[in-house]
């Protein structure tokens, strides 16, 4: 059959079929004949599309769960703000409502190529990648493997820069560092197996006095995959940064975190200064592509004006 | 597999094959063609409709998952008179090729709902998911925000 | 009735969803039909095998390149096959010349099995030279096209005056390449349509076009039988902007159901195309590479312009002729020039064909007269507004063709209007100086400008086409005028045409607009009416629906009930342009616009926004205001499509982005927030009631005018569209902005 309902989670496992939640991803990739195989429907899985809180004030967010309803939770705007942040910034109204936070993190590259349905690119069957010969300015600048296409989720960025971790079922609990790999694998966009299906993300608990901001450099005013994005959540106290940590997106084949630019704003006063400075660290072992070399700037000032928006107004 | 689903107040139980979309199950099966297709890949918001009092694109929908909803498209926003979104379309030029129309009206009711003084910018940023390439928007704009005002935050 | 704006007829259906359009039509017993695309930029067949597809549970039949009777179609030259394959009795049709050549056309009882049957057609190819280069197409090493003897098909000249001249009489000279992109249409409704036997035996295609006339002309070509024997009829069309003039679903979709007959199965079909579909399997506006030189006196008049243009046609004609001719003409803006040496070639590729869109070549060429203007006025020092004032043409003054422009030049009075407009301030807060040059920049990365352009296009087909429109007008009742009944062919493709030619209707007769009935776009019952396009339906239909009231009159007042008037109108006629001068009365009239823009762009991000627009549009005399601003809005915001956010990506004649995910047309938040439209009515002596072609004005200045802002914003001149990010950025960086190190 072409496809399954799933009713349970275990009957995602050991299929040959594509998991679909929101479809978003997949509906495109299935029209674009990249995608053929049989589909795995999983919005009848139970107990995956609530938000829980612990008592330690953290909280577990289900696969299922909207982006819409991550952007828009009060409770999650207070927590962790730029999460929500994060989460309203993307895509378009009606996607967010139906998008998944389990399928906004393992949505594939949106490169043409790998959606061209006349070129076989590492992640087609193929062993080449059309990308890397010059013709996509919106490739990478830190090139860590044969794929040099960024990586399309945002979120994956956002919970990168919160150090959230996630249940994969049958497999246990992973960081996300672990779930995107290290970018050298260029036949995937994440880790796991088919029909390995992501249930939970699990996120620490809250700190009370971050302030977060998130910016998105794209092509128009909505609607489109970053050019470069970045995620800054900052604790200070006493005119001292105690706390940094930085997530950017567009730049990489797997969402990355800076920590030189963290480690350059901690125990620093949040003055103009400091962010200049800690800025210019972004572009630290970029290795970009020809045509991607002025994106590098282009990070620099992303991260920096990203900085700036919680940094006091000097 | 069998499905049920209300749509425009009706009930309808049906078998579809389990890839069938919920737009080619509104369009196909119940014959509702006012629901448009423009993209089939969820970005130009032709096929907005209503689920469960949500703006979707029915598009990105398996009919399958639509079991036990209740929907509402283009043709069952009509009560007896045109609803006042549509009759702002019609008096602000609100629409020219009109494929767009549907999708965008739906979309537009949703989001003035209890925001009788939606302002541009909210309109705008609401209306992000649906594409016309004939009008540049502008009487758009000015169709929901006179639409707005008469719901009266309804 | 003229100069009202009546609510459009159409917008009941269309807000309701009961409009139909060809993809909503519904009959008993469909079949269904999928068109195989070659997917091959370049290559030869050499064996195709069906046998899997037609072994297939519910295929009805497949058609290939040997069951078309006469294989080829095009709208001015037959250089297309209407399939590629084997067997064809039409040389060369087993070259396949771009990825959107048909290969098969499979009906099917269900969409699945024809999809199914497609998926498992074998063609073996043999790969040839992919040309992807007009550049290097031009040296003939491939020839793409068999039968012709150079890749370059078609050149015109401009040689007038003395160049010599000319250049020792500039005291400036300006000297640029510019290259401009292609573009996708982009209409919101995907290629679709319906054919049967109707009840009068005729091959029937209902289908989103944009005339009538013209498919039922190529479809009775491709399948050898008399015009007669084949009716098409327009439902409601999901926008055209000329990208459903050439050949899409039509021809093959009247094969499949003449072949059905053939075979005794008496049932209609329906083909659906997906967005991928329409993208690839249709034309785009052309890419242009211009280089030029302008030559201008210290006062300002200009003094020489020399020009050299390659068009790139893609693999086929469609209409890339005309267009080019449009392009070669308009290079030289309205402007008095009086020694020119143009050079225009259109030149065979195998990417996707170049063909009509709103604007026919004149966005391309006018980018380019526009930003020399502009770049003249900074160099002279001189206003770009009064430089433009400076040298445009007046009546009787010869034209680039060293012929005048028809009489009626508007072109002064746009251009006044459209700078007085542009001087009021915004909402009464900021008083701005007269001059175009700049606006205050923000601090850091925001930098605002301002750019200022203006243009000139046809009205009507050119270069000698016999014009033609006709129209029907019935006159019912007994004493009195009860019901006025008009046919005419003219597709409204979505801009309110049809609502248009009843108002006029109506003022003709002198009837309220409500006892005006329509019956359009089927060839069954209206006579030719010509396309929707190059502005000139409204035009040339009010000429028609003019005479043929005269006439239905004439016979009203004989006693005739009901009395019909027939009239085709026909507007004197124009010509080629000559072989070696260009001398020639190319066109019948013209319409004329000035544009003014306030751009702000992020010089770090190199995102540009447009802060206002006013467009200037002589419409000769307002038939229906508001849906003329529906025009103006719509067309400014395409235009901004075409110079910012879309970027129709290609390699190796494969376009790469065919979806809305990453083509990126202007959504609601991209755009202008405000276009202020300027409907200014100096009449065209030769329209109906003064009436001048308007709808694709607009298009053509936007993009000259946002680089002459984004000049005045940054320093910097940007002679190649779009203006994405990316593009900004990377040009920004290397022509080195000081502060932006």
């Amino acid at each position: 059959m072409s496809l399954i309902i799933a009713q349970n989670i275990k009957e995602t496992a050991n299929t040959n079929g594509e998991l679909r939640a929101g479809g978003t991803d997949l509906q495109e990739r299935r029209r674009s004949r990249i995608s053929a195989g049989p589909i795995i429907d999983i919005r009848r899985l139970q107990g995956l599309d609530q938000i829980e809180w612990q008592a330690d004030g953290s909280a577990v967010i289900g696969a299922m769960v909207t982006i819409d309803a991550v952007a828009n939770d009060p409770k999650i705007q207070a927590a962790y703000p730029g999460l929500a942040k994060a989460a309203g910034g993307l895509a378009t109204p009606q996607i967010r409502l139906m998008g998944t936070m389990g399928g906004a993190l393992l949505q594939h590259t949106r490169c043409p190529f790998y959606r061209h349905p006349a070129y076989n690119c590492h992640k087609n069957g193929g062993d080449e990648c059309f990308a890397r010969d010059g013709h996509n300015p919106n490739g990478v600048v830190f090139d860590l493997g044969p794929c040099v296409y960024p990586h399309p989720a945002t979120l994956g960025m956002a919970l990168l820069a919160y150090e959230a971790e996630v249940d994969i079922d049958g497999v246990g609990r992973r960081s996300i560092d672990e779930l995107y790999g290290d970018g050298s694998d260029p036949t995937r966009d994440h880790t796991l197996e088919p029909g390995q299906i992501l249930t939970h993300i699990h996120l620490l608990p809250p700190i009370p006095q971050e302030k977060a901001a998130y910016f998105r450099s794209i092509s128009r005013a909505e609607a489109e995959w970053p050019i470069v994005e970045c995620l800054v959540r900052l604790v200070i106290s006493d005119d001292q940064i105690t706390f940094a940590r930085i997530g950017v997106g567009g730049v990489a084949n797997i969402p990355l975190r800076l920590e030189n630019v963290e480690q350059a704003l901690m125990s620093q006063s949040p003055g103009r200064e400091t962010v200049e400075k800690a800025a210019q660290l972004a572009a630290a072992g970029t290795n970009p592509l020809p045509q991607t070399v002025d994106k590098v700037r282009f990070l620099v000032n992303t991260v920096w004006h990203t900085l700036e928006v919680l940094s006091p107004k000097s | 597999m069998q499905i049920t689903i209300t749509v425009n107040g009706t009930t309808h139980t049906r078998d579809v094959e389990p890839r069938t979309l919920l737009v080619d199950f509104l369009r196909d099966h119940l014959g509702l063609t006012g629901t448009n297709i423009g993209c089939d890949t969820s970005q130009c918001g032709a096929c907005t409709i209503h689920m469960d009092s949500q703006s979707v694109k029915s598009c990105t929908v398996l009919a399958v998952q639509a079991d036990g909803a209740d929907l509402t498209t283009i043709e069952g926003l009509a009560n007896g008179s045109l609803h006042p979104m549509q009759q702002a379309f019609w008096d602000n030029h609100g629409l020219q090729c009109g494929y767009c129309t549907p999708g965008m009206i739906m979309s537009a009711t949703k989001l003035v709902e209890g925001n009788p003084g939606i302002s541009e910018a909210e309109i705008r940023h609401g209306l992000e998911g649906n594409i016309c390439r004939c009008t540049g928007y502008q009487n758009i704009v000015k169709a929901v925000q006179q639409a707005a005002g008469e719901m009266g935050g309804d | 009735m003229l100069g009202k704006s009546i609510f459009r007829d159409d917008a009941h259906g269309k807000v309701t969803g009961s409009a139909l359009y060809p993809g909503d039509i519904e009959k008993d017993h469909f079949l269904h039909a999928k068109l195989l695309f070659t997917g091959q930029p370049h290559a030869r067949m050499i064996r195709m095998d069906t046998a899997a597809a037609e072994a297939v549970p519910g295929v009805v039949c497949i058609l290939k390149a040997e069951d078309v009777p006469v294989n080829e179609h095009g709208l001015v030259m037959l250089d297309q096959p209407v399939m590629v394959g084997l067997n064809s009795k039409k040389p060369f049709s087993d070259v396949s010349r771009w990825e959107g050549d048909r290969a098969a056309m499979i009906v099917a009882e269900t969409e699945e099995a024809a999809a199914r049957a497609r998926d498992l057609i074998e063609i073996e190819w043999e790969q040839l030279p992919v040309v992807t280069s007009p550049v290097e197409a031009m040296r003939d090493e491939t020839i793409i096209h068999g039968e012709e003897p150079s890749n370059v098909y078609k050149h015109y000249r401009i040689r007038k005056g003395e160049m010599a001249a000319g250049w020792a009489a500039a005291d400036v000279i300006v000297e640029e390449t510019y290259q401009v992109p292609m573009q996708e249409h982009a209409y919101l409704q995907p290629e679709a349509g319906v054919s049967y036997i109707d009840e009068e035996g005729r091959v029937t295609v209902e289908v989103a076009g944009q005339w009538t006339h013209e498919d039922q002309t190529l479809i009775a070509h491709a399948l050898d039988i008399p015009k007669e024997q084949v009716r098409v009829i327009y439902p409601a069309i999901g926008g055209a902007f000329g990208g459903r003039e050439d050949m899409s679903v039509q021809i093959v979709l009247a094969l499949a159901s003449q072949r059905l007959r053939e075979m005794g199965i008496n049932r209609p079909v329906r083909i659906q195309w997906t967005r991928e579909e329409s993208v690839i399997g249709h034309h785009k506006r052309h890419a242009v590479t211009i280089h030029t030189r302008w030559g201008a006196a210290k006062t300002g008049e200009l003094t020489a312009i020399e020009v050299e243009m390659i068009l790139d046609a893609g693999s086929y004609n469609c209409t890339s002729n005309k267009v080019l001719g449009n392009a070669h003409l308009t290079v030289a803006g309205p402007y008095r020039i009086p020694n020119a040496h143009i050079d225009s070639y259109a030149v065979y590729t195998n990417n996707c064909p170049g063909g009509a869109f709103r604007g026919f070549g004149a966005p391309q060429g006018c980018f380019v007269a526009e930003s020399q203007m502009n770049k003249l006025a900074i160099a002279l020092g001189i206003d770009p507004v009064e430089l433009r004032l400076k040298n445009v043409l007046r009546e009787g003054e010869a034209s680039i063709t060293d012929t005048p422009l028809p009489a009626g030049i508007s072109i002064k009075t746009v251009i006044e209007q459209c700078a007085d407009k542009f001087e009021e301030p915004f909402s009464g807060a900021q008083v701005l100086p007269r001059s175009f040059q700049s606006l205050p920049a923000d601090p850091k990365a925001l930098r605002r400008g301002r750019g200022f352009a203006c243009a000139l296009k046809n009205i009507g087909f050119s270069f000698g086409f016999p014009e033609r429109s006709e129209a029907y007008v019935e006159l019912r009742g007994r004493g009195e005028i009860d019901r006025v009944v008009v046919r005419h062919a003219g597709a409204d493709v979505g801009q309110g045409a049809h609502t248009a030619f009843k108002q006029m209707v109506a003022e003709a007769v002198g009837v309220p607009y409500e006892k005006v009935e329509g019956v359009f776009s089927d060839t069954a019952y209206t006579g030719d009416s010509g396309s929707a396009s190059a502005s000139r339906l409204t035009w040339m239909t009010g000429n028609a629906i003019r005479g043929a009231v005269e006439k239905a009159l004439t016979l009203w007042k004989q006693e005739e009930r009901p009395a019909v008037g027939f009239f085709r109108y026909q507007p004197p006629p124009t010509e080629m342009l000559d072989d070696k001068t260009g001398k020639s009365n190319p066109n019948i009239t013209y319409g004329y616009v000035a544009e003014a823009v306030d751009v702000t762009v992020d010089i770090e991000t190199g995102h540009i926004t447009i802060d206002r627009v006013v467009c200037a549009n002589d419409v000769g005399r307002a038939v229906n205001p508001n849906l003329i601003e529906g025009q103006i809005e719509g067309a400014v915001v395409q235009a901004f499509g075409y110079a910012v956010t879309e970027n129709l990506q290609s390699k190796n004649g494969h376009i790469l982005n065919p979806r809305f995910s990453t083509y990126l047309i202007p959504g609601i938040r991209d755009v202008p927030q405000k276009v202020e439209s300027l409907i200014i009515e100096e009449p065209d002596p030769q329209g109906p009631w003064g009436v001048r072609g308007m709808a694709e004005m607009p298009f053509i200045p936007l993009a000259p005018a946002i680089t002459a802002a984004l000049y005045d914003a940054t320093g910097v001149w940007f002679n190649e569209l779009p203006l994405t990010p990316g593009n900004v950025r990377m040009r920004l960086k290397n022509t080195l902005v000081p502060d932006l190190t």
